[in-house]
This record gives structure tokens, sequence and C-alpha cells, in this order.
């Protein structure tokens, strides 16, 4: 049996005639003598009635003071993704003489952790699912969802959510678990693009191919093409992958199950990233003996916030790192006053303690000060300067020759562009910069510009060649 | 084969959210140069880094120095002629590297792997991250230790 996953997202599924276009991309791959599992997003983006986004409104909308339960919460969003399988199913239907069957994820055998609305998958019974296909019925599985175990504590199979573009993850892990020949991701654009085209215009190419570990780069660094957990899943399980247009004809991007094919010496770009906005955190250290305490407790304190670091950057003068902006105020919040004694409690001549200040017109923060002085210990005022308005800008390697010589031609082209470069980081398949938010549009159009004019003068290579 | 695979034991899909591996390099040296302010003086010591051949990571802009590792040994003197001013080298270092497909996801990794290396007095003297590591510099005499602790704190032991 030839399995091929397709999986189509809310913008393909979002109206009648979309949905036909999609449904006769099924039909086209049964009659190539395939066996369709299809996978569908909620329809359409937010605004539209049955949109993840919107039914998320509605439940908000009942109070808005009252936090939703998580478990609720999946219940209700998970509704989105089974309304398109059901219209999937009866568009297949309609094109006549195939049969199929809208399944939801928790009958499609999708097992997940307990996590609402970010679920794990834990594994997949495909049972069902190849009954089905057995009795020659295309599967119209609902995406983004799953269910939990039956256990004597949580006797109910929760359904649960996989969080944001979860979809891609559920066509993925399906493609693992039938041993599908591919996997297909319709999307809004061709394929995996070497650039933003809203940014770089005409100049970003759709790459013929691209490896997995380019892909999770890709994902990870702010490319929407594919949902980065996704991108780690066929990794991980060496599923074939295509992304590409239910409206185009062309063959989109086969991510690749080969790693990247090294050429000694040479580089090897795969494209330009651009992340989210991200918030950037300075925190100066007053005294280099008191780096150890102030550091600990400073990622304690992110730690009980749930707040995740990276970009960090720590040395006896400073503690730097970038969080998600949506973070910036729970950083603010956590860091307002924080106290931090160091030294020795039987000598209080010894005695120091730190009190952080990301805001010296809090009045919390001042409370805090005055509360040290009444305790005879001179305080320290940290400053912690935060910048709610970075970005990062990568560029994406299958094989990095000679990392300095990126860097170097990465801020060349970066200072040329007028972009002040905040901050690096480096991975073994990337190069990115830290920078401000402003200057998003020229620096990904300077990079874009610099890695082509690179592989014109046979400098490096593109990953496809 | 339907029945072949609806029989066979469930394959996990997703690693847990966590820290799946940690592995080392041995033998790194770190160096920082200090900067003068010149528009192009980062440019222009990545290049000699290039043309020396030097394999650098965990790159860092620091007010007044610009700090990276290279593997292997790097003294001074040699550090000193490639870039062409005085500058500072920690010798006999090695990298710890922390591992996991979602370490942007997750909070509390760099609280858990400094508070265990401190309660060892062992000094971090560098860190970097990507999507699916965080790694640290550390002096090479500690790294069997540092190893071990972080892989109990982590449960990987």
């Amino acid at each position: 049996m030839r399995i091929i996953v397709q999986k189509f997202g809310g913008t393909s599924v979002a109206h009648p005639e979309k949905r036909a276009e999609a449904a006769r991309r099924v039909v086209q791959a049964y009659h190539n003598g395939y066996r369709p599992v299809v996978v569908v997003s909620a329809m359409g983006r937010k605004g539209e009635p049955y949109a993840t986004d919107t039914l998320i409104e509605l439940a908000h909308g009942v109070d808005l003071e009252l936090d939703m339960d998580g478990r609720d919460l999946d219940l209700l969003m998970a509704c989105g993704e089974i309304i398109s399988t059901v219209l999937m199913a009866q568009g297949i239907r309609s094109l006549g003489g195939i049969k199929a069957i809208p399944l939801s994820g928790g009958q499609a055998g999708i097992v997940t952790d307990r996590n609402f609305n970010n679920a794990r998958i834990l594994h997949i019974k495909p049972e069902n699912i190849l009954a089905e296909l057995a009795e020659d019925k295309v599967v119209v599985v609902a995406g983004f969802q799953g269910i939990t175990m039956y256990k004597d504590v949580h006797r109910h199979g929760d359904v649960t959510t996989l969080g944001r573009g979860g979809s891609d993850a559920t066509a993925v892990a399906l493609g693992a678990v039938l041993k599908a020949e591919r996997v297909e991701i319709f999307t809004d654009v061709e394929g995996v693009m070497t650039g933003d085209p809203r940014l770089v215009g005409p100049d970003a190419r759709t790459l013929r191919s691209i490896s997995h570990a380019e892909i999770c780069e890709m994902a990870h660094l702010g490319a929407k093409v594919v949902q980065a957990r996704a991108a780690v899943i066929a990794r991980q399980h060496n599923v074939e992958t295509w992304v590409k247009s239910p409206t185009s004809d062309s063959p989109g991007t086969v991510v690749r199950r080969l790693e990247p094919v090294v050429l000694e010496g040479i580089t090897t770009v795969a494209g330009v990233a651009q992340s989210e906005p991200v918030a950037r955190i300075n925190v100066h250290i007053p005294i280099e003996a008191d780096r150890r305490p102030l550091e600990q407790e400073i990622y304690a304190a992110l730690s009980v916030a749930a707040v995740a670091v990276h970009f960090v950057s720590n040395t006896n003068e400073e503690i730097e790192f970038v969080v998600e902006r949506e973070q910036l105020h729970d950083v603010r919040a956590v860091f307002d006053g924080l106290l931090i004694p160091v030294g020795d409690e039987a000598q209080p001549s010894q005695r120091r303690v730190y009190v952080l200040c990301p805001n010296a017109r809090s009045a919390f923060f001042r409370a805090q000060v005055e509360q040290v002085k009444r305790l005879r210990v001179k305080p320290i005022t940290v400053p912690v300067l935060t910048s709610g308005h970075c970005i990062f800008v990568s560029l994406v390697m299958g094989h990095i020759a000679n990392k300095a010589a990126v860097m170097a031609t990465m801020l060349e082209a970066l200072r040329t562009a007028e972009v002040k470069v905040l901050q690096l980081a480096d991975s073994d398949h990337s190069v990115s910069c830290l920078i401000n938010e402003e200057d998003k549009n020229r620096a990904v159009l300077a990079l874009h510009n610099m890695m082509n004019a690179k592989v014109a003068a046979g400098e490096w290579v593109m990953t496809d060649r | 084969m339907p029945r072949q695979l609806a029989q066979s034991r469930p394959e996990e899909i997703e690693n847990e959210r966590g820290i799946t591996e940690i592995d080392s390099v041995a033998k790194v040296t770190q160096v920082s140069v200090p900067l003068t302010g010149k528009a192009e003086e980062l440019t222009e010591l990545l290049r000699k880094l290039e043309a020396a051949r030097q394999r650098v990571s965990l790159v860092k802009i620091h007010s007044g120095a610009l700090n990276f590792v290279v593997e292997g040994d790097l003294d001074a003197a040699r550090a000193q002629r490639i870039l062409g001013r005085p500058v500072k080298v920690r010798s006999n270092c090695a990298t710890v590297n922390l591992r996991s497909p979602a370490m942007r996801m997750l909070h509390g990794i760099m609280a858990n792997a400094v508070r265990t290396l401190y309660a060892k007095n062992i000094a971090v003297h560098a860190t970097s991250d990507a999507y699916d590591r965080l790694s640290l510099v550390i002096d090479g005499k500690h790294l069997k230790s540092a190893t071990t602790m972080l892989k109990r704190q982590f449960d990987l032991d």
C-alpha cells in the first residue's frame, strides 16, 4: 500500500472553492495509485467563523476576567479542525466514486501527554486509519489535536491540542508511523524560499530541495513555512516531506532524507530567516566577585516565572540574554525590586544586598531600597536595561566552511546597509545577528543580496544546486 | 501489511521536552580581544581569524571586547600574531553542550546548569546557545565532574 499524507492549512480549506481545489489534489493522488491520508487545519484565519483564533475569542468573550481552563480550551479549539474534516470528506465524496471518512485526532489514534494547549505527541495507534485505508477509503484526520491516554486518575481521554502550527506536526507524525511514501504540506507559498519575498522581492527563490538539518534550523530561526516541531519530527523519523502550493503545478521543495552534502572548503547556503520581535535584557554586574550569586538568582527568578532565555552571553561584567517579546512584561515584573543578598550573614560589614532595577520610578523598587537601608546594609542598585524592539536575522547553511569568514561577510553586508549588530550567535548550521527591529527590512535584503552575490561569484553554493 | 503495522509496538513520536543529551569538546581555548570601537574592527578581526584558518565558535560581542572560543590549543603569543594586538587567552578549557530538540521552549535550563556547576565551585567562563543546545565553557580540569553533575541534574545518568 503506497500511503501519501497530504496536509492542507487554514487558507487552503477556508472557502468552498479552496476546499474543492484541495479535494481535487487528493483525488488526483488516489488515481495515481496512492492511499491518501489527509490532514486539515481549521478553516480560515482570525475573524472567520470556525478559525482557531475565533473560537478562542468566543471563549474569552464569556468573561474576560476569568481564566479559561486549558482542558476546556483544547476541547473548544479542536472543534475547528473537526469541522474541516467533515467538509473535506464530503468534498472528496462529491467528486464521485471515492469513499472518505473524517476522524478526530483521538479517533486517528494520536496519543499525547496532558500538556494542554501545547501537547507532545507520545505515539500514534494506526489501527483505525489502516482499517479504513484497507476498505479503500480516503482518511481525513483533524490536525493540531490528540487525546490523552485513558488512565485511572485521568479517565476521560481528554482532547488536547498541539500548539500553533500543530497540523504540520500531525501530518509528519502520521507520515512517520504509517511509513508514508511522502508527506505533502500545502501552504500559501510555492515551497521553502531563500528569503521572505515580502522583504527581498523577486530575488526570493523556491528551493528545489533542502535537508532536514537545514529546515530545522530555518524553522527555529523564524521561517514560517513549516512548524519547527514538525521539522524536528521529520528529521528524527526521516520523513520525506514536500512543501508546495495547492494552486500551483510547481513541484515545491522536498525536505530530503539526506544530510547536507559537504564540499570541502565550500560553504553551502539555504537562505535567510528573520525572527519575530524579541526583547534584549542586559544586567550590569557591579562587583566581579559577586557574579555567581547574581547569575544564579537572576536565572532562578526567570525560571520561576517560566521565562525561557536565549542568545545568552555572560561575562564577569554583564549578563545579557534575549526573551520572547511577549515575556518582557514578566521579566520586568520579576526583576522589579528583586533583592539578592550576597556575603557572609555573620559578618554584617561584609554583607551586600543588590536591588534589581528595571524601572527607577517603580514604587516597589523604592520600597525595597528603603527596606534594605533599614537593615543597615547599603543597597547596591543594579540597573536592568531592556529593549523590546529587537529581532535576529540569520543565514542558514548546510555546511559552514569557515565560520569567521561567514560572520565577517555578514557583518560587512550589514554595515554597508547601516545596520547595527548588537550580538552574534552561531550553531553548526547558522549564524544569527541580533539587530534593532527597525532595521529588519534592510538587514534581510542586505543578507539575501550578499548570499546571492557570493553564490554568483562561485564562492558559496546553494543547498539545492 | 496493515496487520503487521497494527501489531507493532507504538513508536515514540516526539522526544521528552527536556535535556536529552550532554556531550563535550575536551580541548578549547577562550580568547578575549579588546575592542577600540573602530567601525570596521569586528570584520577585520574575523578576517584575520579566517586567514589563519581558526575554527571559531561561541563568538560574542561585549562592551569593549570580542570573545570567542577556538578548538584545540592557541597560546597568547600566536593569538597576538594572528590578531595583531594583545589578547587575553584562557587555555585548557572545555565546552559542555546540553542538547534538546526544543531548547527555546524550555525555561530553567540556565538556572539549573549554573546552580549545579557553582555548587561544585566550577566557573562558567562563557555561554552560547542555539535552538537545540546550550554550551558552557569551563576549565578543562572540571570537565568530567561537570558532565557527571549535569547528567545527574538533568536525569541522564
